[in-house]
């Protein structure tokens, strides 16, 4: 959803994003000491999120014996089925074994797909991937393009125009966006189909990535990769509409930050090609600022899935996620928190490096 | 500043503009090709080898022991066989696995001959013994199915013969038999993945995940794949001991409603099965598409409890009378969309046993109002519950919720709305302490003695309203229910149903609504598209114009 | 707007955070864009307001004209219940704005205190509550949403609040830092050194300096409010049917494809909301930091 995605960046403008509260000092100290201290943190983020699930999901009213017996089930068999599942256990003993699990790297088995959830994420998640990163590649060429374009052109129409087409796209409801394009490009001309990753008369590519395009490709199914090709079009682009908005302001911003430099212009005065100079400079210059965005963007996307993935019925982890927190499968719900989390806080990790090894003044000093 | 970033503006203009067009030029040129290239054959569904199903779903298992929900049961129908079987519009079993069956005088013992050279997908020769061990499987995992089996012991005297016996008169075995929970299961698969019958099942049976990868049938299908939450992909069986299906695969596919209605009409093979009746009805015109609309076997109901420690309001019987005679059925009806009809009782029309309409409750306001004041409650107040987050038949809770609200609200009685989420809906109902809810009831079998579970003292749904008190007052209806159980007379136990479902309507926590129709959609070139009211749709007995 | 001009000057300085002190809001929202997203949010709000008089026909209760196009009778057709889909969009501006604004008013709130009670306190009290906000962040958004209101059970109220409950966190961040920032400023320590209390220093030279984008960050975010408690009720987890939510109706419109204009309107009335909040608060962004040059405070 775009609400933290618009707020996290947001806050940048006012505060610098959450993750860079430890940039400024990271290239003051040694490199492993960031690294472990990150990794430090990070576990305790992610130890912080099984209590708080685990705790919300046993504050739910409903019976999980209940919920997966049905209505005619006797109270002999839902006492049968709670001591199989251990649901009588103290709460604190029911967390410390999930826990226990967790460890050994088992996520429990989801109550509602009957597979370990450790499996379930496995052909979930791939899934969900080429979506999110379908939509980041069409959210960074468009907004960084509207981003520099807009810059350029400070103050003038095209700035104006490109302003209001982004405040559009983080503006327009997701989940209506996507059912407008879903209606006119599948059902009033038939451009693109209308949901699911490939239709059903095809097999899917043999597993390599999971990401059904790029198992194709790898195996010169191209049939296959068009089909699958057409049906992650719609979806990612529903994903990136917010993400471009955001993209270009911060381009354009980044842009605007770095072109009156000293060095920009002097570049400019020795005669350099124009092109030269935003390639060279301003976009390189610029391109700290905009890593950070794509990486806040992407964690962004990876969750803000739930919707898009509902409507195209796209079988990835947001849908997964929807229909864990909908019938209350605790394992599930736990499973999807923490890889979301775990996603968020590596990008984090990743955008703080990548800034360091990309800003030259960072480097310089 | 501004001024001076004025100045540094860029001098070509054109050249700037260029290579940031190339950007996007390149992402449109990516969308384009796709869809350029796609124009020819994106129909969302595939060949002439493939049936498409397009239903939504939450999985619960895939193991036709544990969980019963619809889609399971269009692709267990595909990948098992049942002793009888029961096809669409006729409730009375027919042969399948068993050729023939034989019926104790008293209902008690019921013997079963099994058909010669029926065998699994993998080769293996089905015998007694898979049937015994099913059943006892069913039995022993003490799940949601296993009530079925209460009372009930299976034996093999012979490899062709099986022998159900019960400790009460049951003249219902022969339609429990040919529902879902009673499928008949490899034993030698099924342990192999883990699976077992005995009486340790609950812990030992371990074949759970193993069904979401494995079938161990003998029907015309066999299970492809499953993805959770996505897709169940069926082909065809070729050991299949009966007439080999039309089509070579069938896909169940995850969509939403919306979904459903756009894919039905751009598809091929496609048949759509969440579509409300007012959602297909513009489709009535569209020669690609065959509409189809069958009463389903849900019938809504009002649900008010007997139990004084739940509700003083709710268990008061005037008050009872005075909802029972308030509700607008007519406004009701309509709701539920074309082919919806007011439930005259329990039973829907499915099922032997129904009432004609002409016994449904009419709305009387003035005897209403006479029995609210009966009831001595003034200014009464009751909280309505109604689960949230599932629809039936296109059909939403809280809009039935809405509407009780506003004919009990019209005669003085402030209904306080509780939309709960589903699985909480179910464990607070479980306790049998709502006050008063709008629900609805699906038969687990196609006999009148499901309902008996309605009558107080029964161990399930009459819990939920708080009836389990048999007194003098009851006692008629529960005699009627224990009657009904043991009838051996198809006639005369449908006749003593509806002789129940009068009395309940006359004095009961049960306020009979409406029985909804469900919508089939199908491409026109489809033929045989049926709507099942025990597994949904028999996608086997789908072929091709 | 004139007000500000005509505001005596302390009382200007009390509401007016430091940077805005140049007369840059008023000129920054004398801009087209600024103005254009004022209208627009003038007109919902007396369109909010007078609902009952703009939209005669009942939203809740249906007519016996099912599924009709948009007409004379019916501006924006009916539904498939045959209620006034023209009168069930204005109704709903009833529901979304005030609740829009009801979530940014409790996030605000809950992350303005953590946030404060942190940059103030710092050492472990900061160090505990940053951690907290670190893990709400790092949640998926919405699964914890919609387990929050499988809890409390669905309902706009309930929405609300599992929706303040994850998004507070950017609050608390934003406010910890200029708390910080403020804090150290040299006039703020002159001032404590001079013996000013705490609460005095906080509540006269570090609150204003902490208003001023807390209220740029709220206004960007009660489009996005709208958006999310539009995408939980969308879902079935807010509004709860037969009341008119745009969310849910455009759910609503998904059911009949055919009938484009039960689902298209809501989503057109919910668009034009959250862009006049954008274009007013990115018009706010700008007068705030007129560079428009993010991050570049910093690492200056």
């Amino acid at each position: 959803m775009s609400l933290r995605s618009e707020a996290s960046s947001a806050e940048a403008v006012t505060a610098g994003p959450g993750p860079s509260e430890s940039r400024p000092s990271w290239y003051r100290r040694p490199l492993p000491r960031f690294v472990a201290g990150r990794f430090l943190a990070s576990l305790v983020i992610l130890f912080g999120i099984t209590l708080i699930s685990f705790m919300l999901t046993q504050a739910v009213p409903a019976d999980p014996a209940v919920a997966a017996l049905g209505q005619q089930a006797t109270p002999a068999q839902l006492a049968n089925y709670r001591e199989v599942h251990g649901l009588d256990d103290p709460l604190v003993v029911q967390y410390v074994h999930y826990m226990k699990n967790l460890l050994h790297g088992n996520l429990g088995v989801s109550q509602q797909t009957h597979n370990s959830v450790m499996a379930d994420l496995g052909s979930f998640v791939p899934a969900t991937l080429e979506l999110a990163l379908l939509a980041m590649v069409m959210a960074t060429v468009i907004g960084v393009g509207f981003g520099i374009l807009a810059a350029l052109y400070r103050d003038r129409w095209p700035d104006h125009v490109l302003r209001v087409v982004s405040l559009s796209g983080i503006s327009v409801p997701v989940f209506w966006l996507a059912l407008v394009l879903l209606y006119l490009f599948f059902y009033v001309w038939g451009l693109l189909p209308g949901g699911g990753r490939l239709d059903p008369s095809m097999t899917p590519p043999p597993h390599v990535t999971g990401m059904y395009t790029v198992d194709a490709l790898l195996h010169g199914q191209w049939s296959v990769f068009v089909n699958a090709l057409q049906h992650v079009i719609l979806p990612s682009a529903v994903l990136a509409a917010s993400s471009i908005g955001l993209l270009t302001r911060y381009t354009r911003s980044a842009v605007l930050d770095v072109i009156d430099q000293d060095y920009v212009r002097a570049a400019r005065a020795q005669g350099l090609s124009e092109r030269t100079v935003v390639f060279g400079y301003v976009l390189r210059a610029a391109l700290p600022s905009v890593i950070t965005v794509i990486g806040l963007l992407f964690a962004n996307v990876l969750t803000g899935a739930v919707l898009v993935e509902n409507i195209f019925a796209w079988p990835g982890i947001g849908r997964y996620g929807y229909q864990a927190a909908s019938t209350l499968d605790l394992p599930a719900i736990m499973g999807v928190s923490l890889f979301v989390a775990l996603v968020y806080l590596v990008v984090n990790f990743v955008v703080d490096l990548l800034y360091g090894v990309l800003d030259p003044r960072i480097r310089v000093t | 500043m501004t001024t001076l970033r004025r100045q540094s503006r860029f001098r070509d203009r054109r050249k700037s503009l260029s290579f940031l067009a190339t950007g996007l030029v390149s992402a449109l040129a990516l969308t384009a090709c796709g869809g350029g290239s796609g124009s020819g054959s994106t129909s969302s569904s595939g060949n002439a080898d493939t049936l498409v199903v397009d239903t939504s779903f939450v999985m619960t298992s895939f193991d036709p022991d544990r969980a019963l929900t619809p889609t399971l049961s269009i692709a267990t129908r595909g990948i098992y066989d049942t002793l009888l079987t029961t096809t669409p519009g006729d409730s009375s079993p027919q042969p399948s696995i068993a050729k023939s069956f034989d019926a104790s005088k008293d209902a008690k013992t019921y013997t079963f001959h099994l058909r010669d050279g029926v065998k699994f997908a993998d080769g293996t020769k089905l015998t007694s013994a898979d049937v015994v061990f099913s059943f006892q499987r069913l039995a022993n995992l003490q799940l949601g199915g296993s009530y079925l089996m209460d009372g009930l012991t299976v034996s093999a005297p012979d490899p062709q013969t099986v022998v159900l016996t019960s400790k009460d008169p049951k003249p219902a075995i022969p339609a429990m038999v040919s529902t879902p929970a009673f499928v008949i299961l490899n034993s030698a698969e099924v342990k192999a993945g883990g699976g077992t019958d005995g009486t340790d099942a609950p812990k030992a049976d371990k074949a759970d995940t193993w069904f979401n990868s494995h079938s161990a049938g003998s029907g015309p299908y066999v299970l492809s794949s499953y993805k959770a939450d996505d897709s169940i992909t069926l082909v065809r069986n070729d050991n299949y001991w009966g007439t080999k299906p039309k089509f070579a695969r069938v896909v169940i596919r995850n969509m939403t409603a919306a979904t459903q209605l756009l894919n039905v009409q751009r598809g091929t093979n496609e048949v759509a099965l969440d579509l409300s009746a007012t959602q297909s009805k513009p489709l009535a015109s569209n020669k690609a598409v065959t509409v189809l609309t069958d009463p389903s076997s849900a019938v809504f109901r009002l649900q008010l409890n007997m139990d004084p420690s739940a509700s003083s309001v709710s268990s008061n019987a005037d008050f009872q009378a005075a909802v029972r005679d308030g509700i607008n059925y007519d406004a009701m009806v309509q709701l539920a969309g074309d082919g919806a009809i007011q439930a005259p009782g329990l039973i829907p029309s499915t099922v032997p046993g129904a009432l004609p309409a002409s016994d449904a409750v009419k709305q009387d306001l003035t005897k209403a109002k006479q029995e609210l004041s009966a009831s001595g409650i003034s200014s009464p107040s009751v909280t309505l519950s109604y689960p949230t987050g599932i629809n039936v038949n296109g059909l939403d809770f809280a809009t039935l919720a809405a509407r009780v609200q506003a004919d009990l609200g019209a005669m003085g009685i402030k209904v306080k709305l509780q939309g709960l989420q589903v699985a909480n809906y179910l464990s607070q109902w479980g306790k049998g302490k709502m006050e008063m809810t709008v629900t609805y009831n699906l038969p687990d079998y196609l006999d009148p003695a499901y309902y008996s579970s309605f009558v107080p003292g029964a161990s399930s749904d009459a819990v939920r309203a708080g009836w389990s008190k048999v007194d003098a007052q009851n006692q008629k209806i529960v005699d009627l229910g224990n009657q009904i159980n043991s009838t051996v007379d198809d006639a005369q136990r449908a006749q003593l149903a509806q002789e129940l479902q009068r009395d309940l309507n006359a004095s009961s926590p049960y306020v009979p609504l409406m029985q909804t129709a469900q919508t089939v959609v199908s491409s026109a070139t489809l033929s045989g598209v049926k709507l099942d009211p025990l597994w949904t749709l028999d996608v086997a007995a789908i072929g091709s114009k | 707007m004139t007000d500000l001009e005509t505001m005596p000057i302390a009382q200007k300085r009390a509401t007016l955070p430091m940077r805005l002190r140049r007369r840059r809001l008023p000129a920054s929202l004398r801009r087209p864009l600024a103005i254009t997203g004022l209208v627009i949010v003038v007109i919902w709000v007396i369109v909010m307001v007078a609902a009952p008089l703009i939209a005669h026909q009942d939203p809740i209760n249906p007519s016996s004209e099912l599924l009709s196009a948009p007409s004379g009778a019916h501006w924006f057709g009916t539904d498939e219940l045959g209620r006034d889909v023209f009168s069930r969009v204005i109704h709903a501006s009833r529901v979304s704005l005030p609740l829009g604004f009801l979530l940014v008013v409790i996030a605000v709130s809950i992350g303005c205190l953590v946030g404060a009670v942190a940059g103030f306190f710092g050492g472990w009290v900061d160090s505990l509550l940053m951690r907290l906000v670190d893990i709400v962040f790092a949640f998926p958004a919405i699964i914890l949403a919609m387990v929050v209101t499988a809890v409390l059970g669905p309902s706009l109220q309930n929405a609300v609040l599992a929706l303040a409950l994850v998004t507070w966190p950017t609050y608390a961040r934003v406010v910890r830092g200029l708390v910080l920032s403020a804090g150290r400023a040299e006039y703020v320590q002159s001032v404590r050194l001079l013996g000013a209390s705490s609460t005095r220093a906080l509540r006269k030279d570090v609150a204003p300096n902490v208003v001023g984008p807390v209220l740029v960050l709220a206004t960007l975010d009660i489009g996005n409010a709208i958006l999310l408690l539009a995408g939980l009720s969308f879902l079935g987890l807010g509004a709860q049917p037969p009341n008119p939510e745009w969310g849910a109706m455009v759910s609503e419109g998904t059911a009949n494809f055919q009938a484009w204009w039960i689902g298209t309107f809501p989503g057109l009335a919910m668009f034009s909301v959250v862009l006049a909040f954008n274009f007013i608060g990115d018009s706010l962004r700008d007068a705030i930091d007129p560079r428009s040059s993010w991050g570049s405070g910093e690492r200056s």
